[in-house]
């Protein structure tokens, strides 16, 4: 026997290293060989799982490849553990669904079923063993076992023991046993490992045995509970064959066969638009990812109650089932004010024929109840009739495939569809008889919840009632409560069955928020109220607590609502990155305004255009000069004199709002040429930060805010902290413009949640990567993140806690979608922009609207909690880019056209490819060339201009070809005066590097020939005609004949990408900025172990004035000797 | 959600509006999504577009101005 499967495995081994071979050109040397450092990329690993699909015949995963990029590893996964998967079948819907939970919470007691029964004398174990061995080999779902990735297997069964343990604990106590069996049926199961079945006998001496059944319900249903009680009874009474006496044959079941097409549109058409979740009263803040743990609440009927509940039924001719489903759903009704219900139910599965096998046969039918306004219990009762008989017609599909058929979004914060499922047995139905000795079953606790709520009903003269909570979600008391109201209510409705439910009234939610919805400032507010002394805020010698964070921002409400501002209006806050900002913004939402963040550095003419979106402004004391004096003509209020106003303990607290309510409004670069203000409601936020699955931000962490607090980043980094209870920490300008002093800052500082833009990553990787290491999460994007220099920063031993990769557009509210990126990711050259965050559907569709399969490249569009209302004043633009959700079964909804072209990788993960349009990131912002070029030809003097991003080693730069008026010429125009007149006009990044042209190159179509542009886009190009002629020699020293000078000029030209400097030349004059002055300071400290100042830098932008700064930190007489 | 194509030339395209009242456009050749309807007009992207301006005068979803209290 032993040599079969090892010839097999040889032969496999072979076989995938030949699709290996094909793959990357390369026979594997040995089993650490890895497919993508081997060469393979994505694209050839979905070719190469293809191809193993045909080696294997068996369905692998397309991302096989990512599960086990090691040569070794991927022929033991595909082998199966042992050979034995050799004799597999794939899963039944029934067992998928439990299968997928048991991948996404292994080792949880979720699905086992422990049966307890408790005898009054002694049992006979050694029988009992031999009896539960014999149960195994007779039932195949008893010798079986579930491995990767997604196979059943069977044991031989005359090797399956059944475990079968006898503990002695004579005069134990029940809190004793009941530990004693809680252990026992939380013990995970070893899936692979069959049988997933044992027993535990628990001699109580005197009191009599206690014997506990663990049984997964991968193999065992509830009515196969009821076979294997029945078969285990004749069994251990002596009777070793299978079966009952004329009992059909056990008959192996190859897994339900599912009729597929009729019954999938039944349900489809059914739930279309049905809700996506339920308004359950948990009074615990619901977590990004649900998991596991639960708790069982138990309540009675009341007599009266069940008499009135059963007339209506007898009246209305309902099944048992049927009755307790409508008493569920008036109390459901009741608890929630939901009128449009889903309710999961099992349904039996089983084929005519497989009466007596044991196994798992049990589907789960998303019931929907609509209850029409005045509805009646007796109505209720009636739909719920109807219902039940439609759904057992059309029971044969899997709930797996009617989820897929309505695209419903991965929200991982609760189940799909269904948050609440009901279980029926009659009291009669249950127990084990041993040695003429009867038990009944009991069901013992798991301490898991399989739904948000599950009520449990065993029926009978007094029926029992569970209910089943998520722990996560409730509290003890607060689901006690629940289920008497849920009782309470349907026992009221059907006492009196024709009278009308009565209404309940909800909270007003927007759009779906659900009751108690509480935005960041109100969660701020709970942090102020519960810990008035926790640091908030840290910006330079500023410290503020929540506390004083608060007593601000309830002033400055004040003031707003003394100015007659409030809900609905917007209050543009122009204050720098900072105490300011950060309690203007506080201000604004306490007042329940929304705040239009406003840059004081921004140039006058963009910022009148700014200001005049809003209905007030909030100035800074030390910024009041940038607000031009006819702004808007709403009032001008400044923030510290509204701050230092004391407030009384009467003034009102933040304002309540709902989801829909405006946050804040943020510009953006328009492709018309005109900025957008984008429209940001509340329920962007909570989705983006205290929501969200990608991060969780705690008290203990502080977060970095280094992000310009007009640009989106802004908004994940005060909300990030302030609404989790953290600390802000306000870096200066320096900081984020030094790695160096970022290194200080964050050591200092002890930050523990950083986000940097791609282009400031990349930097600090450079030349700092050091930096990074106590970080707990950095998140960075904005860009393409540079794979190369993530696989230098995830290579080292002092790398941070996660790197997170975050994307998305304004109009989405910071990031769309999320990765953790991995040392494979970087390797492997493309840096996926992974997966939608909570609450966030993506859809990557081709020209006609369709889905993009697996490995295609399509536009990617956006949809869900994060989507902003659209942009201010201009409805058309917004009905251009919000366009209606075909995907999303709810209706109604819509989805923001990203313009950003996405690849989906196997596995689901979304790779960034281009841009649909022309739009670029200079340096993390976003820019429509358009609005350049508009600006551009504005000026006086300028014909036309085309505006262009051009790669460069740290990524883009934008650069603008202009032609002069006809009868000008290209001499008249000075490239650099006509890029310090766009500095008026437009905020930095969207100014660019111009290059006056006699005329535009054209293509033979007759197009401007943009390759030929920037194939010809020399820096040199820059400097204009009448510039002075660059120094003549080659060696950038003599032109100073200083050594120190010479060596400056040398980082110039490297930094610049420019042949050559001279000592007067602006730095801005030849294309550099910021970003690219940093990288020069860089340079030098590293060089000269000299820190500049970046505004000292920018006093002199010139070779010459940064070389009399290094002089004059005493650096010139050390390099002059 | 449509080609290239479609945003410059002759394809008709229906002025369409949920439940939130706002306003988007969709290709006339396609069933209009669950939730949305069609008040009118049709015509090429721009015309809708330039009509969507014209009378989507409050950009607030209804949910909210109910919330507010108006409407």
């Amino acid at each position: 026997m032993s040599e079969v499967p090892e010839a097999g495995g040889d032969r496999l081994r072979a076989a995938v290293a030949e699709v290996w071979r094909r793959a990357v050109g390369a026979e594997p040397a040995g089993d650490d060989d890895h497919f993508f450092l081997a060469g393979g990329d994505s694209i050839v690993a979905v070719e190469a799982a293809m191809s193993l699909r045909s080696v294997t015949g068996t369905e692998v995963e397309l991302d096989l490849l990512y599960e086990y990029p090691e040569f070794g590893r991927l022929v033991a996964a595909l082998a199966g553990e042992g050979g034995a998967a050799r004799t597999g079948r794939p899963l039944t819907p029934a067992e998928e669904r439990l299968w997928a939970s048991e991948q996404l919470w292994p080792g949880t007691a979720r699905y086992h079923v422990g049966a307890v029964y408790r005898f009054a004398g002694r049992l006979d174990v050694a029988g009992l063993r031999a009896a539960l061995d014999g149960l195994a080999a007779a039932h195949p779902a008893l010798r079986r076992g579930f491995a990767a990735p997604g196979l059943a297997v069977e044991a031989d069964p005359a090797r399956v023991r059944v475990p079968c343990r006898w503990v002695a604990a004579p005069g134990v106590s029940e809190a004793e046993l009941g530990a004693l069996l809680d252990r026992e049926v939380r013990e995970p199961f070893e899936l692979a490992r069959p049988p997933l079945l044992r027993a535990l006998v628990v001699d109580r001496g005197a009191a009599g045995d206690v014997l506990l059944l663990t049984v997964h319900h991968l193999v065992c249903d509830g009515a196969s509970l009821t076979l294997l009680e029945e078969e285990l009874g004749r069994r251990c009474a002596g009777a070793d064959d299978a079966g009952a006496p004329g009992a059909p044959p056990v008959v192996p079941s190859g897994g339900a066969v599912v009729d597929g097409p009729a019954a999938l549109a039944y349900w489809r058409r059914r739930l279309t638009g049905a809700p996506q979740a339920m308004a359950l009263p948990a009074d615990l803040p619901r977590p990004a990812v649900l998991g596991t743990g639960g708790a069982v609440h138990r309540a009675a009927f009341a007599p009266r109650a069940l008499a009135a509940l059963r007339a209506v039924a007898g009246q209305e001719r309902l099944s048992p089932f049927m009755t307790w489903l409508a008493a569920y759903a008036v109390g459901l009704a009741a608890v929630t004010g939901d009128r449009d219900l889903v309710v999961a139910v099992p349904a039996s599965a089983r084929e005519p024929g497989g009466g007596a096998e044991i196994g798992m046969f049990v589907d789960t039918l998303p019931l929907r109840l609509t209850l029409p306004p005045r509805v009646t219990a007796r109505e209720v009762a009636r739909r719920v009739r109807r219902a039940v008989a439609e759904a057992l017609a059309h029971r044969r599909a899997p709930l797996q495939d009617i989820l897929a058929g309505l695209r419903i979004g991965a929200d991982r914060s609760r189940a799909p569809l269904a948050q609440v499922a009901l279980t029926h047995r009659m009291a009669g139905e249950g127990g084990l008889r041993l040695a003429g000795r009867w038990a009944r079953r009991e069901l013992w606790p798991t301490g898991t919840a399989k739904y948000e709520l599950l009520w449990s009903v065993v029926d009978g003269a007094e029926p029992e009632l569970e209910l089943e909570y998520h722990t996560e979600l409730f509290s003890p008391a607060a689901a006690g409560a629940l289920h008497e109201r849920l009782i309470g209510a349907a026992a009221a409705a059907f006492a009196a069955p024709d009278a009308p439910l009565p209404e309940v009234v909800r909270e007003p939610s927007g759009g779906g928020d659900g009751p108690g919805y509480e935005a960041v400032h109100q969660r701020f507010e709970r942090h102020a109220v519960r810990r008035p002394g926790a640091a908030a805020l840290v910006d330079g010698a500023l410290r503020l607590t929540y506390g004083e964070l608060a007593v601000r921002a309830r002033a400055v409400a004040a003031g707003l609502r003394a100015a007659g501002l409030g809900r609905g209006s917007v209050v543009a806050v122009v204050a720098e990155r900072g105490a300011g900002s950060v309690t203007g913004f506080l201000g604004a939402l306490y007042a329940g305004c929304g705040y239009l963040p406003v840059d004081p550095g921004q140039p006058a003419a963009r910022a009148v255009r700014l200001l005049g979106a809003a209905d007030a402004v909030l100035v800074a004391r030390a910024a009041v000069d940038a607000v031009p004096g006819a702004a808007g003509g709403g009032p001008v209020l400044v923030l510290e004199e509204l701050w230092d106003r004391p407030v009384g303990p009467g003034a009102p607290g933040p304002a309540a709002v709902t989801g829909a309510d405006v946050a804040y409004v943020m510009f953006t670069s328009g492709s018309t040429g005109e900025p957008k203000a984008v429209v940001v409601p509340h329920r962007a936020i909570s989705r983006l930060v205290p929501d969200a699955d990608y991060l969780r931000i705690g008290p203990e962490d502080r977060v970095a805010h280094l992000s310009h607090p007009a640009f989106d980043a802004a908004t994940f980094e005060v909300w990030g902290a302030l609404a989790a209870g953290a600390t802000l920490v306000v870096g200066g300008r320096d900081v984020a413009l030094a790695p160096a002093r970022l290194r200080e800052f964050v050591a200092g500082e002890r930050i523990s949640v950083l986000w940097l833009t791609a282009t400031l990553f990349h930097q600090v990787v450079d030349f700092a990567p050091d930096a990074l290491a106590p970080l707990r999460v950095l998140l960075a994007g904005g860009e393409q993140l540079d794979a190369r220099r993530l696989a230098a920063l995830l290579a080292r031993p002092d790398r941070p806690g996660r790197v997170v990769n975050g994307y998305g557009p304004t109009e989405n509210t910071t990031f769309s979608t999320w990765h953790d990126i991995t040392p494979a990711d970087a390797a492997a050259g493309t840096v996926p922009i992974g997966r939608p965050v909570s609450g966030t559907t993506a859809h990557v569709l081709d020209g006609a609207g369709a889905p993009v399969p697996v490995g295609a490249v399509g536009e990617l569009v956006v949809g869900g909690d994060g989507l902003a209302h659209g942009y201010l004043g201009d409805p058309a633009a917004t009905a251009a880019a919000f366009v209606p959700d075909p995907f999303d079964p709810r209706g109604g909804r819509r989805l923001y056209r990203t313009g950003d072209l996405v690849r989906v990788l196997p596995g689901g993960l979304l790779a960034f490819e281009g841009r649909r349009d022309d739009q670029v990131k200079i340096r993390g912002h976003r820019v429509e060339p358009a609005e350049v070029e508009r600006e551009l030809c504005a000026l006086p003097g300028v014909g036309r201009a085309v505006v262009l991003a051009r790669p460069t080693e740290h990524g883009a730069e934008l650069v603008a070809w202009v032609t002069p008026v006809p009868g000008g010429g290209a001499g008249a125009l000075d490239g650099a005066a006509l890029a310090a007149a766009l500095r008026e006009r437009l905020p930095d990044p969207l100014v660019p590097l111009v290059v006056p042209l006699e005329r535009l190159p054209v293509n033979a179509s007759g197009k401007t020939d943009r390759a030929a542009l920037l194939a010809g886009a020399g820096p040199s190009v820059a400097s204009p005609p009448e510039a002075p002629p660059a120094p003549e020699p080659a060696d950038p020293a003599a032109g100073s004949g200083d050594a120190l000078a010479g060596r400056i000029a040398a980082l110039w030209c490297e930094v610049l990408q420019v042949p050559a400097v001279g000592p007067g030349d602006s730095f801005l004059a030849l294309g550099g900025h910021s970003i690219m002055a940093l990288r020069l300071l860089a340079r030098l400290d590293e060089e000269f172990a000299v820190t500049v100042e970046l505004v000292d830098f920018f006093a002199d932008p010139t070779p010459a004035g940064l070389t009399a700064l290094v002089r004059g930190a005493g650096v010139g007489d050390v390099l002059a000797d | 959600m449509t080609a290239e194509a479609n945003d410059t030339g002759e394809q008709q395209f229906v002025v369409v509006v949920n439940d939130e009242e706002q306003y988007s456009v969709w290709a006339a050749d396609r069933p209009v999504p669950a939730g949305w309807r069609a008040p009118g007009p049709r015509g090429t992207r721009q015309e809708c577009l330039d009509h969507i301006g014209r009378v989507w005068t409050d950009m607030r979803p209804r949910s909210l101005r109910i919330a507010m209290g108006e409407d």
